[in-house]
């Protein structure tokens, strides 16, 4: 089977440990040293579901001030994860405009997509509950949402798997809605 | 490696008249001669395998083989080249499947290969055509004068053609055609246009203005080769490169021409004179100065004379000799060169620095000393092969009337330097080693550099004011530190790795070629042609004026080294200061220098060179007359008193690499500069406002350049000396004694290493015993690194604790204490003044203060004083001390300049009085001039420079431990206003296409703006490139179908091209080749190197765990701060101003218009979005639209509307069906808001601008 190749733009706001978990996920844990200024340091190769995927992720960690880029960035995406900080409100508050502009660019609503709350380890100053975040996920049409925590490496994987499903899904493009919903609902909230 | 750089070479040269076993001639197999194999080329079967097909030579034209012209011998039969002596014409038969070329009598052909018929393939240098021709019709063209240049264009030939998309190797081959076409002007004395030859001869001069405007001709193209392989197409490409191949045939075909006119007048002087003059090649000692005299210029050599004595009688007194015997005697009497002395332990005979012809100044003025006769043997060896070169470049400068006018003096200086870089550059593409030969051309550019900046610096003494001037001379010296610190790393590395291998005569093996040197060489070309050009428009503004003649020795007096080429800096600096409290001149106490045996190895021999000025050897000193001016005796008197210290030491502390071996060495000026104001600084001496001026210019940069390397010498000289004396009594015995003794107590242990030997990681006593080692240099990128980003892994206090600790826990009576003490206080010194933070680092004072005031002023008490001092400062001051050079992070990050147009003068802005008035009406409250008004090239400038000043004012501390994201933290201002700068302007493209109703003009405006982005890309600006583009790319502009239907294709074409650019695919692969193969100036895009800075901290660990006996502990990741470090120092590479002349109005406007942006809340995604709804809706109701809008908009010029309400009027009506037009009642509630932001957007316009 010819080898698929994604596109997978991470966003969110500055300091909510988003280049923690594409580091977490893309690092390859022979090599000691990480290095992001080659052109493979984005790349991930993974199989999900049986099928070998090439995964291209674009996070451009440190550059959330060039507001202007970030269209560009999501252009580029067939994918994106959401991210914010179960420690910040602000960066969860930040999410419902980014989640418009996809769907504005995308010209979709069906955009493959999954909400992450990073830093579950910090739960003593958890400050976003997780009713508020399921209720953004219900609302933006039952995206899969995860609680993850980069430094202890939970959930880091299983991000990247549940969107490289719902894109795989999109590509077959045959998928009825209501399966996908049914598949979602089992997606519950993984915990530490 | 020798055998593959034997082999690379030899595949430059053809045999001619010998059989070549290529693969063309597998067919017939039977006629080769296998024996003849072993000689033919091998590695340009590539080259003939692409561009030629396998022909089949044709018989033997006319005669038998038996009639072929003798072959000549293969010993010298290396050339590439033939011309024809007889004219050739080929029956053409017709369907025959060969290719058999034309000869006419003096046509000029580059050989491939011979074919043992007689017959060779070769490429028509005048037609460029490839085929087929007799050779015996031919004769070997390799004319001495020519064959570097022959040599660069085959090479030249066979990398084009083979393979090399990368621009790396075409510069470096356009680099090697002028340097050979410079080497080629130096032979014949035509370098300069008022060359006495060139003066005299209106052919010379006519063929020779051809030859060099070929030369230009192909330059240019050569720009125009992409910067990477994945440009256009590669039909662009080939073409691009054939032009090249063919524009490199006229130059060769120009020279030989000129040559030949050349060779005639020759002949013809010849004739006169009764004196063959091209046969000299080596410029006997007589023809400097018949040279000189009969152009009855000032002679260079009386000049020389001149520069010196007119304080001193150095030169008249020492000997009645005549010149001629002076100068045998000065060739029996060659110095030793640095490298020698330092590898003479071993058996091989030393090679003199320089093969110079004694008829030149530079042997005079060499220390003299006692040769072994083992050098004598060797001297007249090794002096050939690039002695042309050198005796050119000797008498060009000799030609060069030293005139005292500041112009005449720029000129020939730029010159002098000219010719030195130039065989520099071309040496070392011609042998990628590092020769003594090329050593002493590199001192001797820096010592020509150092010419041209005495000039410049006097000229702008003249004017201060002239900023322009004042950055074009500090990026010199910035070059010319690049180039000093390409060749230091050379040798460090060199003396690290092979140890075994060197060999006197084929130097050291540069390991890539050559490439940062020859980088930073061109750079010093390009430097030298800002300055020059910069100091021509003040000379133009404040008159010329006369300079003094004695510190400005330019010809011969260039080449002069130790003291005289640093008594003119002394002169013009000198005052009563120094000289009367030193005493007189202590000359006979000085010991004889020892045999030169047993020099320990120094880790930089070009420091050491620098350091050397200050020895005097006596046999120098007792040509001095008895009572030297009191340049010469300061200068002398402070080197004299540090003599015994380098002696003893250098024996006895072989570690100590910034001491000098007692060998007499040629040194370049700059060193010389710096150690002289060093001894100054020693002899503890008020500087004057003269001195201050300059020599502080010089030793920041000397200072940094060595900074990593050596300790501070004036410090060393002082503190070390007693003690030197004390325990060097018996070097020898020392020595032995040392070897014998361990090594110091080691925390070597909690080191980590990386494959390259890199640190990785460590505890901080043991990188802090690493930043203080002391048998070894410290490594440069460890300690730039560490002073970068120590406060990341430890505090100040901490760090300023462990250095102490360092000194102290030292065992006084090992000979390794003094060095490692030195070391200590040299850190110290260091971060006070390079690396000081004071809001950060101002709690380690304390700790500094204590320690100088306790334990180093035991020991090295003057250090003592010295370190306080700084601590005084730095206490009271912000920043650094010493200001820090753009290349903060060493390794000549600033070296590389692009070759060409060193002379090119500020680009005249493109703008009209009227257009310039437009602008400053805006300001009176006219209508608000549009893009449209202005060309794209100048907006793009104007922009580029705005970019530039804030980029290059971006501080390493700004970029460390993501500083720029913390919302709190105010360190990070350039780079915030970096990216502010680069949204507002994003915003701004997308407004200005959003403000127009008319779709017609909208498209224009995207037109303009996609132009004024390529040239953003012309001027290696992504950072604004990004900006524009990512508003081309955003949906807002994408969705105006209407507005994309009217741009023309070419537009989009250009529009795709910049897309490639920029693509973000592959972690921005596309944008990092290009910048990869940049040179600066460049902006690049700011957002990746945060991204990185980002990654390379989230992602590497701050702690590395070890285990170390068992157990684990606990390191340092240092390997994560190198990363972060080198990231910067790649950011850093292109923090160098551009070349763009400001245009204050236009600068304003934008300023004005970005303000209005960054001010106005319609300039937010969201908004613009929406009204790029309004202007082209989503349904298809829009005909109606384009129409309607284009006839209310008053015809639809750029200016700002006329009258906003009848705008507005338009629009609303436009709007309305668009309203209907909307899904869900949430669009249509934001449509509403929009639509009032929209009219109130006008009406602030208005009022704004009413």
């Amino acid at each position: 089977m010819p080898m698929k190749s994604y596109h997978i733009v991470i966003l969110g706001a500055g300091g909510v440990g988003k280049s923690c978990l594409t580091a977490q996920f893309t690092h390859n844990v022979w090599i000691e040293a990480y290095d992001p200024t080659i052109e493979d340091s984005f790349k991930k190769l993974t199989v999900v579901d049986g099928q070998s995927l090439l995964l291209d992720i674009l996070d451009t960690a440190g550059t959330e001030q060039f507001t202007s880029m970030r269209e560009m960035y999501i252009k580029s995406g067939q994918g994106f994860l959401l991210i914010y900080s179960i420690t910040s409100l602000q960066s969860i508050g930040d999410l419902p405009a980014l989640h418009d502009q996809i769907c504005r660019i995308k010209e979709t609503t069906e955009v493959p997509l999954v909400l992450v709350g990073n830093k579950s380890d910090l739960e003593n100053e958890r400050v976003v509950s997780r009713g508020r975040a399921s209720f953004l996920a219900n609302k933006w049409g039952g995206v899969p949402w995860y609680e993850s925590s980069a430094k202890r490496r939970v959930n880091v994987d299983e991000i990247f798997w549940d969107l490289c499903r719902q894109m795989m899904r999109l590509e077959r493009g045959t998928e009825e809605v209501e399966v996908k919903k049914e598949k979602k609902k089992k997606h519950a909230c993984v915990i530490l | 490696m020798q055998e593959t750089n034997y082999q690379a070479r030899s595949s430059v040269y053809v045999a001619p008249l010998r059989v070549d076993k290529s693969r063309r001639n597998v067919g017939n197999v039977a006629e080769n001669q296998i024996s003849e194999a072993m000689h033919s080329r091998n590695k340009s079967y590539g080259a003939e395998s692409q561009s030629s097909q396998h022909y089949t030579p044709p018989p033997s034209p006319g005669a038998s083989q038996k009639s072929l012209p003798p072959t000549p011998s293969p010993q010298q039969s290396q050339s590439s080249y033939l011309r024809a002596f007889y004219p050739f014409l080929p029956t053409i038969t017709p369907g025959s499947m060969t290719v058999t070329l034309p000869l006419n009598t003096g046509d000029v052909v580059m050989v491939h290969s011979i074919h043992d018929n007689g017959w060779a393939d070769g490429t028509m240098l005048s037609s460029g055509v490839r085929g087929w021709l007799p050779t015996n019709y031919c004769e070997t063209f390799e004319p001495e004068e020519m064959k570097s240049l022959l040599d660069a264009s085959y090479d030249f030939f066979e990398q084009l053609l083979t393979l090399s998309n990368g621009s790396k190797v075409t510069q470096k081959c356009v680099t090697s055609v002028v340097a050979g076409v410079r080497s080629l002007l130096d032979c014949t004395r035509c370098l300069g246009r008022d060359a006495p030859t060139v003066r005299n001869s209106e052919r010379i001069n006519k063929s020779r203005k051809l030859l060099l405007s070929e030369l230009t001709g192909m330059i240019n193209t050569s720009k125009r080769l992409p910067g990477h392989a994945q440009y256009n197409s590669n039909v662009v490409l080939d073409e691009l490169v054939s032009d090249m191949v063919l524009r490199n045939f006229k130059i060769v075909l120009k020279a030989v021409r000129f040559l030949d006119i050349w060779h005639n007048l020759c002949d013809e002087q010849a004739q006169m004179n009764s004196q063959p003059f091209e046969n000299i090649p080596p410029t006997p000692p007589s023809e400097a100065y018949g040279y000189s005299n009969t152009n009855s210029s000032s002679a260079s050599f009386s000049s020389f004379g001149h520069t010196v004595s007119s304080n001193t009688s150095y030169f008249e007194s020492p000997s009645p000799l005549s010149p001629q015997s002076v100068l045998s005697e000065v060739q029996a009497y060659f110095p030793l060169n640095g490298i020698s002395a330092h590898n003479s332990s071993r058996p091989l005979p030393s090679t003199p620095h320089s093969e110079t012809p004694p008829g030149s100044a530079i042997t005079r003025n060499n220390h003299y000393s006692p040769r072994t006769p083992a050098e004598t043997v060797n001297y007249s060896h090794c002096r050939h092969m690039t002695q042309n070169m050198n005796a050119h470049v000797e008498s060009i400068s000799a030609i060069h009337t030293p005139s005292t006018f500041a112009l005449a003096r720029l000129n020939s200086s730029h010159d002098v330097l000219l010719s030195y870089l130039g065989s520099y550059i071309g040496r070392i593409h011609l042998q990628a080693r590092f020769t003594p030969q090329l050593q002493f051309t590199h001192q001797h550019s820096i010592s020509a550099a150092k010419d041209l900046l005495d000039v410049v610096e006097a000229v702008h003494a003249r004017d201060t004011d002239a900023t322009a001037l004042a950055c074009a001379k500090n990026a010199m010296y910035e070059r010319i530190d690049s180039l000093i610190a390409a060749a230091n790393d050379l040798f460090a590395s060199r003396f690290e790795d092979v140890e075994e291998e060197y060999d006197e005569d084929s130097g050291i093996v540069i390991p890539d070629g050559g490439l940062s040197l020859v980088e930073a060489a061109t750079g010093c070309v390009r430097g030298a042609g800002e300055c020059v050009a910069k100091s021509k428009f003040v000379i133009e503004r404040v008159g010329d004026f006369e300079l003094e003649p004695s510190p400005l020795a330019i010809g011969l007096g260039i080449t002069t080294d130790t003291p005289v080429i640093e008594a003119p800096l002394e002169v013009t600096v000198t005052t009563n200061d120094a000289s009367q409290d030193v005493p007189p001149l202590v000359v006979e106490k000085i010991p004889p220098p020892p045999p030169p045996k047993d020099y320990p190895r120094s880790d930089s021999p070009l420091t050491q060179l620098g350091v050397d000025t200050t020895l005097v050897p006596p046999a120098n000193s007792m040509l001095l007359p008895p009572t030297p001016t009191d340049d010469v005796s300061r200068r002398f008197s402070g080197s004299s008193q540090m003599l015994p210290l380098q002696q003893n030491s250098e024996e006895v502390y072989p570690e100590l690499g910034d001491l000098p071996p007692p060998s007499p060495i040629i040194i370049d000026g700059i060193f010389g500069a710096r150690v002289a104001s060093m001894g100054a600084q020693s002899l503890g001496t008020v500087s004057t406002a003269a001195n201050s001026i300059r020599g502080s210019d010089l030793s920041i940069i000397s200072r940094t350049s060595t900074r990593a390397t050596t300790p501070d010498n004036s410090a060393g000289a002082e503190g070390l000396s007693p003690l030197g004396q004390d325990d060097g009594k018996l070097p020898e015995d020392k020595q032995v004694e040392q070897e014998e003794e361990a090594s110091p107590k080691s925390y070597a242990e909690e080191l980590t290493f990386n494959k390259e030997g890199q640190i990785t990681g460590g505890t901080l006593r043991a990188l802090v015993e690493q930043l203080t080692i002391h048998d070894s240099t410290p490594d440069a990128v460890f300690t730039n690194t560490f002073y970068l980003t120590f406060r990341l892994f430890t505090t100040p206090t901490k760090f300023a604790e462990a250095l102490v600790d360092r000194f102290e826990t030292v065992d006084c009576d090992a000979s390794w204490a003094k060095p490692i003490r030195l070391r200590v206080y040299n850190a110290f010194k260091t971060w006070l003044e390079t690396h000081w933070r004071a809001n950060l680092d101002n709690e380690a004072l304390k700790v500094i203060q204590e320690f100088a005031n306790d334990s180093l002023t035991i020991i090295l008490p003057s250090a003592a004083m010295r370190l306080l001092d700084l601590t005084e400062k730095a206490s009271q001051m912000d920043g650094q001390l010493v200001p820090r050079l753009v290349s903060g992070m060493g390794k000549g990050n600033t070296a590389a300049a692009s070759v060409a147009s060193p002379d090119t003068p500020l680009p005249s802005p493109i703008i009209s009085r009227s257009q310039l008035l437009a602008l400053k009406y805006t300001v009176n409250g006219h209508a608000r001039p549009s893009i449209l008004d202005f060309d794209p090239l100048e907006i793009a400038r104007q922009l580029t420079l705005k970019e530039s000043r804030m980029f290059c004012a971006i501080c390493p501390e700004e970029l460390l431990a993501q500083e720029w994201t913390k919302k709190k933290s105010n360190i990070a201002t350039n780079v915030r206003a970096l990216s502010t700068l680069a949204t507002n302007l994003a915003h701004l493209v997308a407004e200005s296409i959003l403000d127009l109703p008319d779709a017609k003009v909208r498209a224009r405006v995207i037109k303009h703006w996609i132009k004024i982005a390529d040239r953003c890309l012309e001027l290696n600006n992504y950072d604004t490139l990004m900006a524009i583009m990512c508003t081309m790319n955003t949906s807002t502009i994408i969705r105006l179908k209407k507005t994309w239907e009217l741009v023309t294709p070419k537009t989009k074409q250009v529009l795709d091209h910049l897309r490639s650019v920029i693509d973000v695919s592959k972690n921005h692969a596309v944008l990092r080749a290009r910048l990869r193969g940049h040179v600066p100036p460049c902006i690049p895009f700011l957002g990746t190197y945060l991204t990185d800075l980002t990654f390379v901290d989230v992602g590497n660990p701050s702690t590395r765990p070890t285990s170390i006996a068992g157990s684990t502990i606990t390191l340092i990741n240092f390997d994560k701060h190198i990363r972060t470090a080198n990231v910067i120092s790649e950011l850093q590479r292109f923090q160098i101003p551009y070349h763009i002349s400001e245009v204050p109005e236009m600068q304003s406007w934008l300023d004005r218009e970005l303000d209005r942006i960054q001010n106005s809340k319609e300039a937010d995604v969201q908004a613009l979005y929406r009204r790029s709804l309004l202007l082209e809706p989503r349904e298809r109701q829009t005909p109606r639209v384009g129409g309607g809008v284009g006839e209310g908009a008053d015809g639809g010029m750029m200016t700002a509307p006329g009258s906003p309400e009848k705008v507005v009027g338009v629009k609303v009506e436009v709007v309305k069906p668009v309203m209907g037009g909307k899904e869900t009642g949430g669009g249509s509630g934001s449509g509403r808001s929009d639509l009032f932001a929209w009219t109130h957007m006008f009406r602030t316009q208005s009022s704004s601008s009413s």
